[in-house]
């Protein structure tokens, strides 16, 4: 790791290969793993020869692209979530799951499916997106969110907590319905299988607002990694850069849960391979880290369809697959 | 001129100062001296406005600094923690340029004009050399250097520093001194928290010695550095003698 971040060379080529991995990725899982026998050529004929009888093209251009856009654009969300917390909290466990936001969200998401309340009138994505900043602001707010003195420790207990409070609702939620417990569940592994151009839609305005916001807080988070007193004396006003992180984490990370379900632990990888082939400049750790989140999960969904053709293994038990072994790693590189 | 009016602060319930009132003389070298837990980082943190006043008022020049906006305060004061974090791998002149921080706009970059105070700061500092080299790779001399030259670039009237002796040897203690009269030299008024008394008394043209959240004597050391008052602050049976080179006043604990 020491050697790609101080080769001069890499400064140029890490980039290139990062990108040309997620495109390889990106192109593969257009057509890759098809019940319809779709191929590259298929690739090919909607660009020289678009034709809106062909199945083939049809599934590309309907199913297809906004999946493998969708699974991108989720990834990139993830990966800058994920860093954004490490650099406000200077805690490198730190990562959206933290907030509670996939535990918030599958709880809203448990209840309206079993008619709790008013839970039920609710369409069920804007359940689950209330969900996902109700555990976000609970976790804020009881973490010391906006006073001078709350530390970063405070927050992840907060976190722990929340997280098993939402938790054992859903589970309790979980075992009430036993019916429809099953879509719940498989919600719950984070799956990308029901996505079409109707939630690309939806997530692409939103995740602009919050990949600008997040962009803007990169030179703070810069001053913040040599603590708050001295980032404050540096003219960094941390209540302000904490709000703006912590929103800009909450939005990522509500819009990706409620189309996709909780896809586990790329918020704590991606940030971690791209402070091992970068800098730790976050002007540049941003956008790395979202390129890897992207890549890692759309090569996941590729992995997840091709499994057990045709069924579809949830992207979520993938990365979390890839995930855990990786977080082993860290943990006896001592990176932890 | 830097004053102190009426402060108090309080931590989670404790009032850790009570009703201060300090100015601290523009052009000098003041040492904040007393036992420890006597509040002298507080009063640091909450000048420097990292710490919620409760009541009271810190002037600068006359103005309310608690009014200022972030930024417009970092381009007048700046402090140095007692312990900052070191980020992994960060460079002595990444660290140093950090420095301009409250000159930079949103977006944008180094200008020429920054890179010009990074690059000051650096020589002034005697790091040239090791500009690129990872902070935590140095010495715990060199490191402490490399903090000074970030304050530096910051390019304040005041500078306030926390215990910057504290984890270092004496040779590099009395290099960090001379270095301070340095900057003073220079224009800047340097506000320091200290144990060594002999030091403080050596190298800082004026003392403000406190015990338990209050302020019980500031003037120049010749003036105000006895053995009653460190009877009465630090509980220490002392002499004070001449130090013979710096013909200041020193103590010798009995």
């Amino acid at each position: 790791m020491k050697i790609l971040s101080s080769a001069g060379h890499s400064k140029t080529l890490t980039p290139a290969l990062l990108l040309s991995t997620l495109m390889l990725g990106f192109i593969i899982s257009l057509y890759g793993q098809s019940e319809f026998l779709l191929q590259a050529n298929d690739l090919w004929q909607i660009l020289i020869a678009p034709d809106s009888q062909d199945i083939k093209q049809q599934v590309i251009l309907l199913l297809r692209l906004p999946r493998s856009l969708v699974a991108c654009l989720i990834g990139f969300n993830l990966g800058v979530a994920g860093l954004l917390m490490q650099g406000l909290t200077r805690n490198p466990l730190a990562s959206p799951t933290l907030f509670a936001i996939n535990s918030g969200a599958a709880c809203l998401m448990a209840l309206n499916s079993i008619g709790f309340a008013f839970f039920s009138a609710l369409p069920s994505e804007l359940a689950t997106f209330l969900g996902a900043l109700l555990g976000g602001v609970l976790v804020f707010s009881l973490g010391g969110g906006l006073r001078s003195d709350s530390n970063a420790l405070r927050l992840i207990l907060a976190g722990i907590a929340v997280n098993g409070l939402l938790s054992s609702l859903t589970r309790a939620a979980l075992i009430i319905a036993d019916d429809t417990a099953y879509s719940i569940l498989h919600w719950l592994s984070g799956s990308l299988s029901e996505i079409d151009w109707h939630s690309w839609s939806q997530l692409w305005p939103l995740s602009l607002i919050a990949l600008l916001l997040a962009f803007s807080t990169s030179r703070g988070l810069n001053l913040n990694a040599l603590g708050e007193q001295t980032a404050n004396s540096l003219g960094i006003n941390i209540t302000w850069l904490r709000v703006r992180v912590c929103l800009a984490v909450l939005l990522l990370t509500s819009i990706s849960v409620t189309l996709a379900g909780p896809i586990v632990f790329v918020g704590l990888i991606a940030p971690h391979l791209a402070r091992a082939l970068f800098n730790n400049n976050h002007l540049v750790l941003l956008p790395a880290s979202g390129l890897l989140g992207a890549a890692l999960v759309c090569w996941a969904d590729l992995l997840s369809r091709s499994i057990i053709p045709p069924a579809e293994t949830p992207v979520g038990i993938i990365t979390a697959l890839i995930g855990t072994p990786f977080f082993i790693f860290l943990v006896l590189k001592g990176k932890l | 001129m830097l004053s102190i009016e009426n402060l108090s602060v309080a931590y989670s319930g404790k009032t850790v100062l009570r009703d201060l009132n300090v100015s601290i003389p523009e052009g000098k070298i003041t040492a904040l001296i007393g036992p420890n837990g006597c509040g002298k980082s507080t009063l640091l943190k909450a000048i420097s406005g990292s710490l919620k006043i409760a009541t009271g008022k810190v002037r600068l020049a006359g103005q309310d600094l608690t009014k200022l906006s972030h930024k417009n305060r970092a381009r007048c004061l700046s402090i140095l923690p007692q312990s900052p974090i070191t980020p992994e791998g960060l460079s002595v002149r990444q660290l140093v340029s950090f420095g301009r921080n409250p000159y930079l706009s949103q977006w944008g970059g180094l200008s020429v004009e920054d890179l010009q105070k990074v690059q000051m700061a650096l020589v002034e500092t005697g790091l040239t050399d090791l500009a690129d080299r990872p902070i935590d790779s140095l010495s715990g001399g060199q490191r402490q250097r490399a903090w000074i030259a970030m304050v530096l670039a910051q390019d304040t009237q005041y500078i306030l520093l926390d215990e910057p002796t504290t984890y270092l040897d004496l040779t590099h203690q009395i290099e960090l001194m001379e270095m301070m009269q340095k900057m003073n030299k220079n224009g800047k008024t340097l506000v320091v928290v200290l144990h060594d008394l002999n030091q403080a008394c050596r190298y800082c043209d004026h003392l403000i010695v406190m015990k338990e959240g209050q302020l019980i004597a500031q003037d120049a050391p010749h003036k105000i550095f006895n053995s009653t008052l460190l009877k009465q602050v630090f509980a220490l049976n002392a002499v004070i003698i001449n130090d013979p080179v710096a013909n200041k006043p020193m103590c010798i604990p009995l």
